[in-house]
């Protein structure tokens, strides 16, 4: 019998293979592609005043044991000039989504299988899907009007090139009408604004700056083009304590100077409550819950959003010990058909058993994915129906 | 809601314990069979060693027997036969494929065939014997080396520097030169060969080894293992030896190919394994005789292709291994 | 840094002290001396001969005594004189190695020429057919025994063929002159030089595209990307700069390598080299060539060693002496 099951699943391997193959040649035939036709990335906005929308995003990973479906389904949108909190723990997606709107995943093993990342691009009016837009589009993009803040400050510079060098080679790929003295003048101003002042750091290794110093660099690297969009994943996760802060005060600062919004991906809440306008909560690659700050924080719904808040230490409350969630993420490769937190969840009621709950809007702002508010939900859309004409009866058992 | 979240435990203890845990090796070997070049590798080197060990005891012939032919009646006879002596004799030389001989004959008027089953023992013997004695003194020197540091790392480190900088074959010339000038006989030769080989490629597994060690130095586990207090014996049989394995099996497999293929070149500049012994690299040097290597490619062409699956198969079996071992490095 | 060079460099002529010894204790290990050896069943030898090349090597003397002489005489660049040219080592090493270093020296950098580009290309083509064939033809060169390869070369193209010349430097009685006797030796050099690129490239090659494959998934490189640099300036300027650290780590371990590779395809090409030389001079017993020999190409190893050590620190920038 175990011989029977040790075939099947040898079986099961080999096709594994050979999907991810034909996946992989896919995936190199189109990096290949020189043109796209712009007919095959434009769309439209469904709000204009947003300059991020994400529609369905499914991004994929083809490994040798199955698909891991990292991102499946995210949607939620980035308003402008507004700071967006991504939370959920470390394997949840948060970071693939964000690699998926500058195309950064790591291919051929990591494509975006699906749906549509919508960016309303300011300078030329249009609107890109950038899930399929060319690789010229998004080289116009990256760095320039959507940039990115990484996580180690350690790693993300290129070890063997000065700051100068790094800096001013971004400014003047997207200002090629600047000469040399004003891709450095720019350089120093950029560094200025994240308070490097120092003779001669333009000529300086990497390696001869310290942490906080290196973070401030790559921010700077972010700025330096006045980007309209601001990804920073994880950006003082690998900082001590006193120079986060310091991080922080400098983004909100700069946010407010260039105007830009900022999707801020962290695990930390503390930092969320206190930068983010609004916050998306993951688990699993899926989005659980959004809404404003307030709504999650005051009033959150879903059950795995009360276990986070539940699980922070808090000054003002004298706990014996500090609650966690109990249970472990599911296997990302065999994803079970009910809502993935049914195990670890406390508040489970029989529907949990059944198909995955979908978005449930518990007021303009805040929508949950979870069963136990099916009641809620459709009281709100009740509530609304008489404008929108939408109000579907939903069977309450 | 009692009973529910009931069920929901059971149901994650039954999806833990579903979990079907591997040890190490078992992962490795998984690995390792899951890389089709790796499977063909090692079904070339299974064959190899089937034709090799077991050939001889099949084939008619011996290593060295020669064939006559009567010039008159183009009948062939066999070396302990009584007619060779006859005036109408000669040696069967260069004789095309037959059925009695599948490779036909050599210049000598020996079979291909069975001195190809004879070579291949000896290619394969000095491969494995040569890697046996460079892990021995490689893996003592490095290890010594790596775990006590300071003036003995300095010392062995130097010793491997000097090793490194002759170049192999220019030293086998002048090894070989000395052998053939203190006259050592051709069948003490291959052993000279062998343990020369050995003790000359033990500096590159020293500074393999010795690198891994210090690495493993350095990890937070050893240190642990170092804090806890337990003896220095344990702590190399428990935490160092388990360590350095992989990358033991690794040069072991890598090594072994490369050391056929030394051999078989020494053997056919012809300072390595001598007539009459029959190694792939002598029997491919008759293509010095460019009518051999014009007309009778029957002769040198087989050894050739054996020396060439066998390292590639050898290669094959690295490569699988060290993807086995180290999953993150593709390739 | 010239600290650092100067202290390299004592340590070098330590090393080529080690050598040295290793060298001649085995020229001197065997039983009896090779000078009885070879002179017995030479009628022309008398026993004062015997004696006088005795006393020229050494013979007569202890080992450490006859070492201590031997060293004495290559430190002022004598390495005594070759049983079979009759000649000093010195001067026949001189007279050679412009063939050697011309078969070693081209094909060194065509080695290099290829194995970079292709290794960076498999690199980038991961599991593709690209990256597939790069990495096959790679193994089969390793796993080529270079005799045996040489041998399908010369069946093919010079005898079946018949485009190119079997072995040799330069066609015999032909007396080219000026260009005509460049292109002649250009076309003996052909199949040599194809002989030693394909079968040494392979590990190169597959080291390139492993570091590079690294390089590849390095932070930095994504950084470079999410700047908005075209994926051609990515690699050609900051993955390529990374993989070169490695690169220039292998230029030491390269000369042994080519020297090798030189004394095989010498000898079956025929080309009148070093390495050949050293080959016949197996045959004659000629041990204070070998030694010269091997002391010339220990000193060239170490060398090249230094140079790639300072060339290291030059790429990286982190690496100060």
């Amino acid at each position: 019998m175990s011989a029977l099951a040790n075939k099947n699943q040898k079986k099961e391997l080999k096709e594994v293979k050979k999907f991810n193959l034909r996946k992989y040649r896919e995936y190199n035939k189109m990096m290949r592609k020189k043109r796209v036709p712009e007919s095959e990335y434009l769309t439209k906005m469904k709000n204009p005043e947003n300059i991020i929308e994400f529609d369905n995003l499914q991004s994929y990973f083809y490994t040798d044991v199955g698909t891991v479906k990292a991102v499946d389904g995210v949607s939620f949108d980035i308003p402008r000039g507004k700071t967006i909190g991504v939370v959920g723990e470390s394997g949840c997606g948060k970071s693939v989504t964000s690699l998926s709107i500058m195309r950064l995943l790591q291919g051929p093993q990591g494509q975006i299988a699906g749906g549509e990342i919508r960016f309303n691009q300011q300078s030329t009016g249009r609107v890109l899907n950038l899930a399929k837009a060319s690789i010229k589009e998004m080289e116009k993009i990256r760095g320039n009007e959507i940039s990115m803040i990484f996580q180690e400050p350690m790693t993300t510079l290129n070890p063997v090139f000065t700051i100068g060098d790094q800096l001013c080679e971004c400014i003047s790929l997207h200002n090629p009408q600047m000469n040399k003295k004003d891709v450095e003048q720019r350089a120093l101003e950029t560094l200025k604004m994240v308070g490097i002042v120092r003779e001669g750091i333009l000529k300086n290794y990497p390696h001869e700056l310290s942490g906080g110093m290196r973070q401030r660099v790559v921010i700077a690297m972010a700025l330096a083009c006045d980007p309209q969009l601001v990804i920073a994943d994880e950006p003082t996760t690998a900082l001590d304590v006193t120079i986060q802060a310091q991080i922080l005060d400098l983004l909100r600062e700069l946010k407010n100077k260039i105007n830009a919004s900022i999707m801020l991906i962290t695990h930390d809440l503390g930092v969320v409550a206190e930068m983010a306008d609004y916050v998306v909560v993951m688990y699993a690659g899926r989005v659980v819950e959004q809404g404003t700050a307030d709504d999650i924080f005051h009033h959150p719904a879903h059950p795995y959003t009360i276990g986070l808040m539940k699980s922070r230490p808090m000054l003002n409350q004298k706990v014996d010990r500090l609650y966690s969630i109990p249970g472990n993420v599911p296997n990302p490769v065999n994803l079970p058909a009910h809502c993935y937190f049914k195990n670890r969840c406390e508040s489970c009621v029989e529907a949990c058993s059944g198909a995955y709950p979908a978005m449930i809007s518990l007021s303009e702002t805040h929508k949950v994915s979870c069963h136990l508010h099916r009641e809620a939900g459709a009281a709100v859309r009740q509530a609304g129906g008489a404008k929108k004409q939408t109000g579907g009866k939903q069977n309450v058992q | 809601m009692e009973d529910l979240q009931e069920r929901n435990q059971l149901e994650q203890d039954e999806f833990e314990q579903n979990q079907v845990i591997l040890t190490p090796g078992q992962l490795v070997a998984k690995r390792f069979f899951r890389n089709k070049l790796a499977c063909v590798g090692l079904g070339i080197i299974i064959v190899m060693i089937l034709f090799c060990a077991i050939g001889p005891f099949i084939s008619p012939y011996g290593e060295y027997e020669i064939f006559y032919i009567n010039s008159t009646t183009g009948e062939e006879v066999r070396m302990k036969e009584d007619s060779v002596g006859g005036s109408d004799m000669g040696i069967n030389v260069k004789a095309p494929i037959s059925s009695a001989h599948w490779l036909g004959t050599d210049a000598d008027g020996r079979d291909v065939m069975t001195r190809l089953m004879y070579g291949g023992r000896i290619s394969l013997f000095v491969g494995i014997i040569v890697v046996a004695i460079e892990l021995v003194i490689g893996v003592l020197m490095g290890g010594i080396a790596g775990y006590y540091g300071g003036a003995v790392d300095m010392i062995i480190m130097r010793l491997v520097e000097i090793f490194n900088s002759i170049p192999f074959i220019p030293l086998m010339l002048i090894i070989s030169s000395v052998l053939f000038a203190s006259g050592v006989k051709p069948q003490h030769k291959i052993f000279w060969i062998m343990g020369i080989m050995g003790v000359l490629y033990w500096a590159g597994v020293a500074r393999l080894v010795r690198g891994q060690i210090l690495s493993l130095r350095e990890l937070e586990y050893m240190q642990a293992a170092e804090a806890t207090g337990i003896r220095t014996s344990k702590k190399i049989l428990k935490h160092l030896i388990p360590n350095v394995m992989p990358i033991i099996i690794l040069i072991a497999t890598m090594d072994i190919g490369g050391v056929i293929l030394t051999e078989s070149v020494l053997s056919y500049l012809g300072v390595g394994i001598a007539w009459p012994f029959a190694s792939w690299g002598n029997m491919v040097d008759v293509v010095k005789q460019s009518v051999i290597l014009k007309n009778y490619i029957n002769i040198w062409l087989p050894p050739g292709i054996c020396i060439l699956l066998t390292v590639l198969a050898w290669n094959f079996i690295g490569d699988g291994m060290r993807d086995a071992f180290d999953p993150r490095m593709k390739r | 840094m010239k600290q650092y060079i100067i202290k390299r460099l004592l340590i070098s002529i330590l090393v080529l002290f080690g050598v040295s010894i290793l060298l001649y204790g085995i020229a001197h290990m065997v039983p009896g001396d090779y000078v009885s050896n070879i002179s017995s069943g030479n009628q022309n030898i008398t026993p004062e001969m015997e004696q006088r090349m005795r006393e020229a090597y050494g013979l007569d003397k202890g080992p450490v005594e006859g070492y201590i002489s031997w060293l004495g005489d290559a430190i002022r660049g004598d390495f005594g004189t070759s049983f079979v040219y009759k000649e000093p080592v010195t001067s026949i090493i001189i007279k050679y190695m412009p063939a050697t270093l011309a078969l070693a020296g081209i094909s060194m950098v065509l080695e290099l020429l290829l194995a970079i580009p292709l290794g960076i290309l498999a690199a980038r083509r991961q599991y593709s057919f690209t990256d597939y064939t790069i990495v096959a033809i790679a193994i089969v060169g390793i796993s080529l025994p270079s005799f045996f390869f040489a041998a399908v070369l010369k069946r093919v193209f010079a005898i079946g063929l018949g485009v190119l010349p079997i072995s040799g430097m330069v066609t015999a009685r032909a007396n080219f002159t000026g260009f005509a006797l460049f292109a002649d030796m250009a076309k003996h050099f052909v199949l040599p030089v194809t002989v030693f690129v394909l079968t040494s490239m392979g590990s190169y090659l597959r080291y390139v595209r492993t570091n590079m494959l690294e390089v590849l998934s390095a932070d930095y490189v994504r950084t470079a990307r999410a700047k908005g640099l075209p994926e051609r300036k990515v690699i050609a300027k900051h993955a390529f700069r990374n993989t070169l650290i490695p690169i220039v780590t292998l230029f030491g371990s390269m000369i042994p390598a080519l020297f090798s590779g030189a004394v095989i395809t010498e000898s079956i090409f025929a080309l009148e080299g070093l390495g050949n030389i050293a080959l016949k001079a197996v045959y004659a017993g000629d041990i204070p060539y070998l030694m010269g020999f091997n002391m010339f190409i220990a000193a060239l190893t170490l060398i090249g060693t230094l140079v790639s050590d300072v060339l290291y620190a030059v790429v990286d920038p982190r690496v100060r002496y």
